[in-house]
């Protein structure tokens, strides 16, 4: 039977006793449907049961049917809209002390850091390796001529971050220790809170974490350092995550 | 006790599009809105040709109406027809599609609005929990949909395809 069986006046009767689901399966079986489907006052009679308070005032421009599909169901996680910083506008300076005394000290720029190691020098512990191929942004820094730190004394690191787009700098790391050595990972890791603009109320608790990375060839006194990561782990894992990261910082 | 004739009164011949005739009692006409204006006027002598009407749907349809008629209707306390009408309704309406289409259009056409709202409750219910290409099928409908519609109405409602 090919009648056109369903034509409109019998849909305008149906669709009014269909629920969202059913009624927005309809839209998209051809055409006339849709065309009949998307009339907002079927709309409107399913959100007034779904949510009945609505109906008591005039809604903001919203339609029934977005209102319905947008809200029905559990809102998927939005992927991120691309960061207005880039790693281009970013320069990193990095300070690190032994004791009193200035062990490393240089600016480096966003994209050096942004590159990584890519060629990992032969020597360094199969952990730490995987570590530094693994997933997830990380931005390290090769360290030319390696310097050696002793453990046992007090290490500590500071890290300002100026970007060129707003000629602003912000504090990442203001004096932290690397008190903690992941002897197996050949890492030495220093942390601190990262302090956010008042324009992000609320968010507390994510850290910046700076590692110095070692040669697994070290003696138990000495540790020769050849790199060293920043990372975000606690909140950010992708680039463009790190760099809503950063731009939400108190940059003055 | 009503004399022969008066009971002869009660009983009006409704003539379906393909000829064939049906006796029946006046509360049973009376359900089709239609004719029970015509009865209100006095246009009932003879027989009542029904032109959109064939033999099957008209017997089908007076199958409706005498038990709806027959059946002085007995509300619950919600106001809606018992039990004992809501089952029968479920089973006179379970029909095939090209049943249901003709009882749909003789409904509209006779202004039946009980059957017509059964009517529509079904191809509802036909409709309920199936994926649209399954909605399709079943009608017997083209998607006309370009390519270029379709993928944006998969993107407009990634669920409907889960």
């Amino acid at each position: 039977m090919t009648k056109d069986w369903l034509h409109g006046e019998v849909l305008k009767a149906v669709f009014p006793l269909l629920d969202g689901r059913d009624l927005a399966s309809c839209m998209l079986v051809c055409r006339q449907w849709r065309d009949i489907a998307r009339d907002d006052y079927f709309w409107k009679c399913i959100c007034a049961k779904r949510w009945p308070s609505i109906c008591k005032r005039p809604l903001p421009a919203l339609s029934y049917y977005k209102l319905f599909l947008t809200f029905s169901r559990p809102q998927r996680p939005q992927p991120l809209l691309p960061p207005r910083l880039s790693f281009n506008d970013l320069e990193f300076y990095i300070d690190i002390w032994s004791e009193q005394e200035l062990i490393f000290s240089e600016a480096i720029l966003g994209s050096v850091l942004r590159t990584g190691i890519k060629n990992p020098p032969p020597g360094i512990s199969d952990i730490l390796k995987a570590h530094l191929d693994g997933p997830g942004h990380k931005m390290v820094l090769q360290v030319e001529p390696r310097f050696s730190i002793t453990l046992g004394s007090r290490i500590s690191v500071s890290v300002l971050v100026g970007r060129k787009d707003t000629n602003q700098m912000a504090c990442i790391v203001r004096d932290s220790d690397f008190d903690y050595i992941d002897g197996s990972a050949f890492r030495a890791l220093a942390y601190a809170y990262l302090n956010f603009s008042p324009g992000h109320p609320f968010i507390s608790g994510i850290r910046a974490w700076v590692s110095l990375l070692f040669m697994a060839n070290g003696d138990e006194n000495g540790n020769d350092v050849f790199g060293i990561e920043i990372d975000f782990c606690d909140a950010a894992t992708k680039e463009r995550e790190v760099l809503w990261l950063l731009d939400m910082l108190d940059w003055k | 006790m009503m004399s022969l004739a008066a009971q002869k009164e009660k009983k009006i011949v409704l003539r379906s599009s393909d000829g064939e005739e049906f006796e029946v009692e006046v509360a049973t006409a009376r359900q089709s809105k239609m004719i029970s204006n015509m009865i209100n006027d006095g246009c009932v002598e003879g027989s009542i040709p029904l032109f959109n009407v064939d033999a099957r749907t008209l017997a089908k349809v007076i199958e409706y109406c005498r038990r709806h008629a027959g059946a002085t209707r007995i509300l619950d306390e919600y106001d809606n027809p018992n039990e004992e009408i809501k089952s029968w309704d479920a089973t006179y309406i379970d029909v095939h599609q090209t049943i249901l289409y003709d009882i749909l259009q003789a409904a509209d056409y006779l202004e039946i609005k009980d059957l017509l709202d059964l009517a529509c409750e079904q191809v509802a219910n036909i409709i309920r929990g199936k994926h649209v290409e399954e909605i399709r099928n079943t009608f017997n409908i083209k998607n006309d949909f370009t390519v270029e519609e379709e993928k944006e109405i998969r993107k407009q409602h990634p669920w409907l395809f889960e």
